[in-house]
């Protein structure tokens, strides 16, 4: 407590030196100076806090005021030197953590991170434990080159974060202490979801912190990862909460998870429903009505796809011959939607409603391959049109060079 | 019945002339004769333009909102529709294919000499103007490869000296290519140009019919052919051929209509003018930015339009042909002149 | 000899002449009839006739060969997007009591800007330009 008013004291006392634009002695001394001491000040002028005015002492206490090394970095002034982890988490939250301060900067800011953070393993570790390896607020921002979340060169950027957590969690030793695989971070590369966010650079795709939080870090219990897959997938959870298997929470089973993983979801494909490598043959036996409801969702998925393929073809084709195909695209862009539809469907494990949901897309597909196929049938009847009245023209033109040949003997 | 309705006319009128032409019109038979029907097939497939664009005016619609949905309308709703309007694209590009192959067939039998200058200066005046019809026509159908390359066409009007800013709006019917332009194109495509087209094309003819073919210096000559029937029967094979290939590619190759104008869509890439303006575009794409001042563009139009010069006034440049004596320099020219013309436009069509 | 089977030629040719003028005539004939279905139902930036949505209401037009919404916000504003959900591309649609652009395969929601407010669709709806010319909507892309 006694440290926290001092480091505030210092914050609003130094604060006031840091705004002025002269140069303070720290940055002075240190940018002269070599490789590790001058490269705080390198990065700290990149960052959000050398723009907002936050300078050095504001943080690491001593005198910015004096060119002489020895009262510069002075004790009795408050001179901390590196702080430990600790310090750091205290040290960020007497600003972070003061609302009325932090609105002076951005009125919408919040202040709950050193909260949440506390709640954290992360926060409890460096607390409680007094665990120094766990991580604290510049583990995952930066020391000195701290910039806001947003922006596309902090730590913390979608694009980045993974990369970020990955500095622990992709350590392996480290994390079989905490009892972690550490194979979380590999894995989740190999997702749909690292897909999404680094081969569509869809920056909306989840990252680490979109399912774990992020200042209030905790590994989701079998009840909520649920929930956090529902917040984008929310119609797969509404079909699934209708299902049969709703009850799988109370069972302890851990939800979307059974099936589609965690970290390194790949994109749903029929196989998860084939006879032999179908995902339900994990908990049911070959035989039971589930088995049987698996094998009529797959047929109707693949029946489907297989006949939408097919289509897709013919339409092309008939395109490629010249026809106009807009109105068979658009219809096809209707089956496709309910082709997706479908897919969705099968997470209320219902035969029925599956093949409900398919059926929409077999009379779209139906109408789109009558038009491919009067298009075909059109583009035939042209062809053999004109081998009719081609052949006509061209034995008139033999006919002709004959007449004229008679003339001319 | 058919005696009785011409003494009816005689009657009325002299047919001496006709009959002239009919009966006792022959033309020069040697090894070059061949050369002289594709005049007649050119005349041929701008008979077919006249007709297939008849009908075609029959459904479309010249307005920016509609000129692509009718096309459209034509090719999917309307019977054989789509062979019409394919035949009437593909004509147009046999069309200028066969006036340049007649053009270049005279040239090298000389066939510009005195006393035929008119004939080819009225010729060369008919590829101009089958160009234009080409140019105009390409925008009609309001899809977006036609109107970026109408852009970019119309864009090298504005370098005239002076006026070039004025003469751009003119043909745009305003800073850019817009509905108005459609409207202007298509005006300029169905009145002006078939007006002029045939007062001119008149003439070409009336010329040939009163000066006959012309015979090639130095070239023995097998004797001659009656016009009619024999030389018509030979013009008439050419016809039925050119036909076939036409109905051939309008079945096999159906003219595309592409995607409807999105005047807010970046231009697509590639964009290339029709294969008869080809060489100029490249011209023009080759000129630097400059040269001595002078913008690059106005040299290469400046380049084109004297390339044209020289061509029109070629029966007043080639001395000795007029007087009926052998001219190697022009025939080497003339093979340059192909040579090159081939190979910028396969250039440009390639890169 | 020689003469009958000049005879000969000229029959055929002039039965030929015949057959390649019919060839040629009948598309012609064919093309001058007029068509039952006329050009006006062929409509694609037309989105919808003026009277034909009410506040609180969507609907789905052609744009191209691609579908695009049209929606009447509450407030009676026009308002026009690509219909495409942009997450796996089936086709959206209004809900007027959540007044909102559902798509309803995976259950994403956008708000009348095209914005999305919840579900996995990772970009808004391309919204276009709409005005009303006469007694009908017009829709065009935007100017980027």
């Amino acid at each position: 407590m006694k440290m926290k008013i001092i480091l505030t004291l210092f914050a609003i006392v130094s604060f006031g030196l840091g705004v002025h634009g002269e140069p303070t002695s720290c940055e002075t001394c240190h940018t002269r100076l070599k490789g590790q001491l001058s490269q705080p000040v390198a990065q700290w002028k990149t960052s959000i806090h050398h723009q907002m005015g936050v300078n050095c002492a504001n943080c690491h206490g001593g005198n910015p005021a004096v060119k002489n090394m020895k009262a510069a970095h002075s004790r009795k002034k408050g001179w901390i030197g590196k702080p430990g982890p600790i310090q750091i988490v205290k040290l960020c939250g007497t600003c972070h953590a003061d609302e009325p301060f932090m609105k002076k900067y951005n009125p919408n800011a919040r202040t709950d991170q050193l909260k949440n953070y506390l709640t954290s393993n992360h926060g409890i570790n460096i607390m409680k434990k007094k665990d120094g390896r766990a991580a604290t607020c510049v583990s995952c921002h930066g020391a000195h080159d701290i910039l806001k979340a947003l922006s596309p060169r902090s730590h913390v950027y979608p694009a980045k974060v993974v990369d970020t957590c990955g500095k622990c969690h992709g350590n392996k030793k480290l994390m079989m202490e905490f009892g972690i695989s550490g194979n979380e971070v590999a894995d989740y590369k190999t997702s749909v979801h690292a897909n999404a966010l680094y081969k569509k650079h869809d920056l909306s795709a989840p990252t680490c912190n979109d399912c774990h939080g992020n200042h209030g870090a905790v590994p989701p219990g079998a009840s909520s990862v649920e929930k956090v897959c529902g917040t984008c997938h929310v119609m797969n959870q509404k079909l699934f909460d209708e299902s049969s298997h709703k009850t799988w929470d109370e069972m302890g089973f851990k939800g979307c998870m059974e099936c589609h993983g965690n970290h390194a979801i790949q994109p749903p494909t029929d196989t998860m429903l084939s006879t032999d490598k179908g995902i339900c043959l994990n908990c049911h036996e070959p035989g039971e009505p589930a088995f049987k409801t698996m094998k009529a969702m797959h047929k109707a998925l693949t029946g489907l796809k297989a006949r939408l393929g097919k289509t897709r073809e013919m339409v092309d084709r008939a395109a490629e011959k010249g026809m106009l195909m807009d109105d068979a695209m658009l219809t096809l862009q209707d089956a496709k939607t309910s082709y997706i539809q479908s897919r969705t469907a099968v997470h209320r494990f219902n035969t029925g409603y599956v093949e409900h949901v398919a059926k929409t897309a077999l009379l779209d597909l139906d109408k789109v391959n009558r038009m491919a196929k009067n298009s075909l049938e059109e583009v035939a009847k042209r062809r053999s049109l004109f081998y009719g009245f081609g052949g006509l023209l061209l034995i008139l033109l033999i006919l002709l060079g004959l007449k004229i040949r008679s003339m001319e003997k | 019945m058919l005696k009785k309705i011409t003494a009816w006319v005689e009657d009325r009128m002299d047919l001496s002339t006709v009959r002239h032409l009919m009966l006792e019109k022959t033309v020069p038979k040697h090894r070059y004769t061949f050369f002289h029907l594709f005049g007649g097939a050119a005349l041929f497939l701008f008979v077919i333009q006249i007709v297939t664009g008849i009908l075609l005016l029959l459904y479309y619609k010249p307005t920016a909102g509609e000129a692509y949905k009718s096309v459209k309308f034509i090719i999917t709703q309307v019977p054989f529709g789509w062979l019409i309007r394919s035949i009437h694209s593909w004509s147009a590009n046999l069309m200028i294919l066969a006036i340049f192959l007649h053009m270049f067939a005279k040239y090298f039998l000389k066939a510009y000499r005195k006393p035929r200058e008119l004939t080819w200066i009225s010729g060369f005046i008919l590829l101009v103007l089958a160009m234009g019809f080409g140019f105009t026509g390409y925008l009609l159908p309001w899809n977006e490869l036609a109107y970026f390359a109408t852009r970019v066409g119309t864009e090298s009007v504005g370098a005239t000296p002076l006026i070039g800013h004025w003469l751009l709006q003119v043909f745009r019917g305003g800073e850019d290519v817009t509905g108005a332009t459609l409207n202007r194109f298509f005006a300029i495509h169905v009145t002006v140009l078939p007006l002029v087209i045939i007062g001119i094309l008149s003439i070409h003819l009336l010329l040939v019919q009163a000066q006959g073919m012309s015979k090639p210096i130095d070239v023995e000559e097998k004797g001659k052919i009656p016009f009619f029937p024999n030389f018509m029967l030979r013009d008439l094979m050419m016809w039925l051929g050119a036909l076939i290939i036409l109905l051939g590619l309008a079945t096999f190759l159906p003219w595309e209509l592409g995607r409807p104008v999105d005047t807010f869509a970046s231009a697509p890439a590639g964009i290339k003018p029709e294969w008869y303006f080809l060489s100029m575009y490249q011209i023009l794409k080759w000129m630097p930015a400059a040269l001595a001042g002078i913008p690059g563009e106005l040299i290469g139009i400046a380049l084109i339009n004297i390339g044209g010069a020289l061509v029109l006034l070629v029966p007043f440049l080639d001395r000795k042909a007029s007087r009926e004596e052998r001219s190697p320099w022009f025939t080497i020219f003339g093979i340059l002149a192909l040579v090159f013309l081939v190979a910028i436009t396969v250039y440009a069509k390639l890169y | 000899m020689a003469l009958s089977r000049r005879k000969f030629l000229n029959g055929l040719l002039g039965i030929f002449s015949l057959g390649g003028m019919a060839a040629v005539m009948s598309p012609v004939i064919q093309y001058l009839t007029p068509v039952k279905k006329q050009e006006t139902a062929v409509s694609s930036v037309v989105a919808a006739k003026a009277n034909e949505l009410t506040p609180n209401t969507g609907k789905l037009f052609r744009f191209g060969s691609k579908p695009g919404i049209l929606i009447m916000t509450p407030d009676g504003e026009y308002r026009a997007f690509s219909a495409i959900c942009t997450h796996l591309g089936c086709t959206v649609q209004y809900s007027s009591e959540e007044q909102q652009i559902w798509c309803a395969c995976h259950n994403g929601h956008y708000d009348l800007n095209g914005n999305v407010v919840s579900g996995p669709p990772p970009r808004p709806l391309e919204a276009y330009a709409c005005f009303a010319k006469g007694s009908e909507i017009f829709v065009q892309r935007q100017k980027s």
